[in-house]
């Protein structure tokens, strides 16, 4: 090797274990870092009404912080201003304006622990909060769950009341008369509100807290009824592949004659040692293909086993990997009355200190209860969500440039080539998410909680042999030949 | 320049396995099939029965590579060109004293300015070379004393002078200098300024300015070994002068991860293997990933091409038990954390395994001697199965347009 | 501090018995109260109220995490408000200095309430907010918002009720223990223990899981000072030195591995808060990763 050729070599940096600059900019995770208080413009109602002028965005910034205490006055000083920032923030009021008043009342239920009604309805907040509930005494009523209640009491769009006996009576009675819930019922604060809707199992702290995180980002949540089921997937899919013929084209018979008469020039089976000093090979891609040995799960696999199954083994982990939430993108077609448009999430929610990492089974099942469209239920146009056009960004010259550099090395390619890049394309995207633009994939979010911090991972089923034909079926109309090796990388043609 | 070492590098590691096909060897290839066509059939045929008639099996012609199983359970290859093969198609192993493709002969020849292996000793320039050697040398001995002979004063009691600790500092100085040649020489001028080590100096012929020996040879995983072995039968194995066969080599790696001679189902060799076999048998390059806390890494041609796309932790899958699981959030968490640092995918691959086999040495005891190891452990194999999933981390803000 | 023993062990938890004279110089005050939500089945403390969370920072240190929405932005989650949620050492820790009771938070609620609306109390819920937005305390003007308070804003005076509804740390760490089958007795004392020893090393400690580890360590309040190292408890291996090292140095901090030295391999259900709260010693390592760049 030459001397330049060593050069290059380190250049290349196959040898990924330095932690290099580069690495430790992209670690930045701005969610990590804990925010500087003092950027926040407005405080509503708050004790010292500090006018900062030189907020700006509310989004922080990476730090001018320090790593040690130096005892120095500015040090000292500089922390007590965070620190004022900070309380003064938290002390800020919730409500809103009283022309817009919004009232609730929160009423206790034995069984399931509590729960509250908006008696008149107004505002923009329910298009995924509240179930209609109406009643000879408010027409226009809906009921929230807890944690639907504590959200929006939180954040001051809505001002609840206790209700009481009188109240649950009124209620239910046929005479005439009008209840003044404002004099009537005393208001309860957030402290009180808390400790009365979290007393059970079915609301936590922990699911309070992937909810509002979620709804503080725009997204239509509706809570899962651990009772209600949908039609298991197994069966539809079972009911599917009995339907399904058994014709074979031509073309797999050609490929099948082909095996044949080269087996004829084998005289030891792939499993057998001398296979390969007694074989000619005639592309190494051959050689992968008789190297495969190990049985891989196909996707679907898991619900093909559970037809007959029971599980009787109630273990707390299978108990407790169930799905709390449904989640839609905000600007996806939902509608409360019929989601019929498949939730973009579910989202399931466990502390770190109540359960394990799931076991495969556990995460199969939890794969094989989403609401899942499989690809043949699919019409074959996937009518999709508006687009909600961001703000016109400008598309910086070097990604104009590149754009135009890959058109014009597009256009000087034939349509064999263009195959091939499509090809690869989704089979990389395959292999990566699991899923193509035309087909999604079965996963599963997990909101995990530690001490009050959320975590969240999607659990995505794949399949890196790329045999099942649901999968593939994509790739095959590309690339015909390939319909038994789509899991084989091994691009060459040598 | 970029180009121009991408057509290098095809050049060098165009072939992704240590096997030469027939096409490879004696530039032939079978001709096109065209279903609809049974003409294109019967020529089809006609090649396939020329070749297998006239061509010998170009594998059968090569040698096997000799790999080593040594006392402290470390696996070598020492022979040059079968770790250039084993490198270069697969790239398999490491070099124990580079990163990991085994350079460390070039690059001390390079940092040494030596002769490579060829050039006889007729060199002008060496003797020049030799000269200043001697002259660097003497340097260095002569530094050495002064710092000895100010030591003793100090250790002796004596305290020394402004003037003397000064001078103490300045000789250390220097030595730091002439002890640290450059790794990298910056230009040809710089080379005679290097300095050669003492430990450098039992590496150099000084007859011929070439290095003795290579003292670095290619340490492959027990995974890969077995590969080579059972997967393509392209190595012959040694332990203590006698050759291992396949099952000889299956008991050793399995007893490397539990001293017992009976072998379970689930001994952690068995299943790195199984996962090892299946990703390499779908085409991909695959390496250790300790560098970053999981288990294997995938390449999809290698590493001088680009970084690693997935990074697989393998999950052994208990059917059977009721769910003890054996990892907890942090564990996964922390690994996905490092893996999503540099970008790669985070793979978990299960693995199912037989439950009904006490010791995995079972499996030879209806069969005779003459039965093929790899056959049997090949139905042994097939008794497993592995599962991917996916683990990414979910960003809401970032997936909410 | 060792006066803890003693108070805690005793049966009846009355604020009364504690020996005054015992108690050291910062401890002259009221013990700050603690409310327990969900005790039986997620027991959880939460602070609403603003004072004591202030109180707890500037004082103690102790950190917590802020779950509730901020109001006046409450489409974001940078920056998020009442109420405090304390983690179980932040706890323990404050209970077993008498810095802070636990409550029953539900059930003296509603007692209070009952006591408050037979002497006719309530409180007003409106308030005038000029446009600035600060509030107009004038009483010209008449309300123009209706707003929801953190806490009723009314004194806990009444020491006997306080009293009634006062958790026993044995009875909350029960609850705990029950409902997190992945802690057991013996490990949640050598956690416990853990913590305290950073805490008693003037550290700020918080939660780390998103650097992996059980805790993350400031050497002063976050709000100003970047943080040094990720702790992991428990016993390690090889594997996880690796994914700690090289996750924590990748983030410019350290990767710190901790065991109580007196500990043993038992895995015990039960607690005694004699053990809970006699000292330890511990053995503390830090990795960082050298990486040869």
């Amino acid at each position: 090797m030459t001397k330049k050729e060593l050069h290059l070599q380190d250049e290349i940096d196959d040898d990924e274990s330095n932690i290099n600059k580069n690495d430790i900019e992209n670690n930045y995770d701005i969610e990590d870092e804990t925010p500087d208080w003092k950027i926040l413009t407005r405080s509503l109602g708050s004790a010292n009404n500090s006018n900062n002028t030189n907020g700006t965005s509310g989004i922080p910034k990476r730090g001018d912080k320090d790593f040690e205490p130096d005892n120095t006055d500015i040090q000292t000083s500089t922390l007590q201003e965070s620190r004022e920032a900070m309380y003064d923030a938290i002390s800020g009021v919730r409500g809103h304006h009283l022309k817009q008043k919004l009232l609730s009342i929160w009423i206790e239920d034995e069984e399931d622990g509590g729960y509250s009604i908006i008696p008149f309805m107004k505002g923009n907040y329910f298009r995924d909060i509240g179930k209609a509930y109406p009643n000879r005494r408010y027409k226009n009523c809906i009921r929230l769950n807890p944690i639907e209640t504590v959200y929006l009491v939180e954040r001051g769009s809505m001002i609840i009341y206790l209700g009481d006996e009188k109240f649950t009576n009124y209620l239910k009675d046929e005479e005439e008369g009008e209840f003044n819930i404002e004099e009537e019922l005393v208001p309860v604060d957030l402290e009180l509100l808390y400790s009365l809707a979290f007393i059970n199992e079915r609301y936590t702290i922990d699911k309070y807290q992937v909810y509002s995180y979620l709804k503080r980002h725009g997204y239509l949540i509706l809570e899962v009824d651990p009772k209600k089921q949908q039609p298991p997937q197994w069966k539809r899919l079972e009911q599917y592949e009995s339907s399904k013929g058994q014709s074979r084209s031509i073309i797999s018979w050609g490929w099948d004659w082909k095996k044949w008469i080269q087996s004829f020039w084998r005289p030891f089976p792939p499993t057998h040692s001398l296979h390969y000093l007694t074989t000619h090979y005639f592309k190494v891609i051959d050689i992968f293909k008789s190297l495969r040995l190990i049985p891989t799960y196909q996707i679907y696999d898991s619900l093909r086993k559970t037809i007959n199954t029971t599980t009787t083994t109630t273990s707390t982990t299978l108990d407790d990997y169930k799905i709390s939430f449904n989640v839609w993108k905000p600007g996806s077609q939902f509608s409360k009355s019929n989601p019929s448009q498949l939730p973009d999430y579910q989202i399931v929610v466990v502390n770190t200190d109540k359960v394990k990492f799931p076991t495969l089974k556990v995460i199969q099942r939890l794969v094989n209860t989403i609401e899942y469209r499989f690809p043949f239920e699919q019409p074959s146009q996937i009518p999709t969500p508006p687009v909600i056009k961001k703000n016109d960004k400008m598309i910086s010259k070097r990604q104009l440039k590149y754009d135009q550099r890959q058109k014009s090395n597009q256009s000087k390619l034939n349509t064999a080539q263009l195959n091939n890049i499509e090809y690869l394309k989704k089979r990389d995207n395959l292999l990566k998410y699991g899923k193509t633009s035309k087909q999604s994939n079965r996963n599963v979010v997990i909101g995990v909680i530690n001490n009050g911090i959320i975590n969240l991972i999607n659990l995505i089923e794949n399949e890196f042999s790329l045999t099942s034909e649901s999968v593939i079926d994509e790739l095959t109309q590309l690339h015909k030949e390939k319909s038994d090796i789509h899991g084989i990388v091994y691009n060459g043609d040598k | 320049m970029a180009k121009f070492h991408k057509k290098h590098l095809n050049k060098i590691y165009g072939y992704p396995i240590p096997i030469t096909t027939t096409s490879e060897a004696y530039g032939v290839s079978l001709p096109e099939v065209y279903p609809h066509n049974p003409i294109s059939w019967l020529f089809f045929a006609y090649k396939l029965i020329q070749y297998n008639l006239s061509l010998t099996v170009p594998q059968s012609e090569i040698k096997f590579i000799e790999v080593e199983l040594d006392q402290s359970s470390m696996f070598k290859v020492d022979q040059t060109d079968d770790v250039l093969r084993l490198w270069r198609r697969g790239f398999f192993g490491k070099g124990i004293l580079s990163r990991s493709e085994p350079t460390w002969k070039e690059r001390t020849i390079n940092r040494l300015n030596l002769n490579s292996e060829g050039e006889g000793g007729s060199n002008l320039l060496m003797e020049d070379v030799t000269v200043k050697r001697r002259e660097g040398r003497q340097k260095y001995k002569d530094e050495r004393s002064k710092i000895q002979a100010l030591e003793l004063l100090q250790r002796k009691g004596e305290i020394l002078s402004n003037d003397d600790l000064k001078l103490l500092d300045e000789y250390r100085e220097n030595m730091a200098k002439l002890k640290n040649p450059n790794i990298r020489s910056n230009g040809d001028g710089d080379n005679d300024e290097e300095y050669i080590r003492e430990e450098d100096e039992v590496l150099i012929d000084e007859d011929t300015n070439q290095l003795i020996s290579n003292l670095e040879f290619l340490q492959l995983q027990s995974i890969e070994v077995f590969f080579l072995k059972f997967g393509l039968n392209v190595i012959k194995i040694t332990h203590n002068q006698l050759k291992l066969s396949t099952r000889d080599l299956f008991l050793q790696c399995c007893q490397l991860q539990s001293s017992s001679t009976v072998i379970k189902p689930n001994n952690q060799f068995i299943f790195e293997y199984v996962v090892y076999h299946h990703y390499r048998s779908l085409g991909w390059c695959v390496r250790s990933g300790i560098k970053f806390g999981s288990d294997m890494l995938l390449y999809k041609r290698g590493p001088p091409f680009s970084h690693a796309e997935h990074a697989v932790m393998i999950i052994p899958n208990d059917e059977s038990e009721s769910e003890s699981s054996q990892y907890d959030w942090f564990e996964l968490a922390s690994r996905a954390r490092v893996i999503g640092t540099v970008k790669k995918n985070f793979v978990l691959t299960f693995v199912d395994y037989p439950h009904d086999i006490e010791d995995v040495n079972e499996i030879w005891s209806q069969v005779t001697d003459e039965d093929d190891d790899k056959e049997i452990l090949s139905q042994f194999f097939k008794l497993y199965k592995i599962t991917e999933i996916l683990y990414r981390r979910w960003s809401p803000s970032r997936t909410r347009d | 501090m060792n006066n803890s023993n003693d108070n805690i062990a005793s049966d009846d938890n009355e604020l009364s018995e504690i020996d005054v004279s015992r108690l050291s110089l910062h401890q002259t005050k009221l013990p700050i109260i603690l409310p327990v939500i969900n005790l039986h089945r997620d027991p959880q403390v939460l602070i609403f109220d603003l004072e004591n969370l202030k109180t707890l920072r500037n004082e103690y240190g102790i950190l917590g995490v802020l779950i509730g929405t901020l109001s006046q932005y409450p489409q974001q989650n940078f920056f998020l408000s009442i109420p405090l949620r304390l983690f179980v050492w932040e706890v323990i820790w404050l209970v077993e200095n008498n810095i802070g009771v636990l409550l029953d938070q539900v059930n003296y609620r509603k007692e209070k309430l009952l006591l408050q609306n037979s002497k006719g109390l309530k409180s007003s819920n409106t308030i005038s907010l000029n446009k600035d937005g600060s509030v107009n305390d004038t009483s010209s003007t008449s309300p123009n918002f209706i707003i929801t308070k953190n806490t009723d804003e009314i004194e806990n005076n009444d020491q006997d009720l306080l009293h009634k509804h006062q958790i026993n740390i044995q009875d909350y760490i029960n609850a705990y223990l029950s409902n997190n089958p992945q802690m057991n007795g013996s490990k949640f004392i050598r956690n416990y223990h853990n913590y305290k020893y950073f805490k008693e090393l003037k550290y700020f400690v918080s939660p780390g899981l998103k650097f992996g580890g059980d805790f993350v360590l400031y050497p002063s309040d976050p709000l100003r000072f970047h943080s040094h190292s990720v702790v992991k408890l428990n016993s390690i291996n090889l594997n996880d030195i690796v994914v700690g090292g090289r996750l924590s140095t990748g983030v410019k901090k350290n990767f710190v591995v901790i065991e109580d030295k007196d500990s043993d391999d038992k895995v015990d259900d039960d607690i005694s808060i004699d053990k809970l709260f006699t000292s330890s010693s511990q053995t503390v390592f830090s990795i960082e990763w050298a990486g040869f760049g």
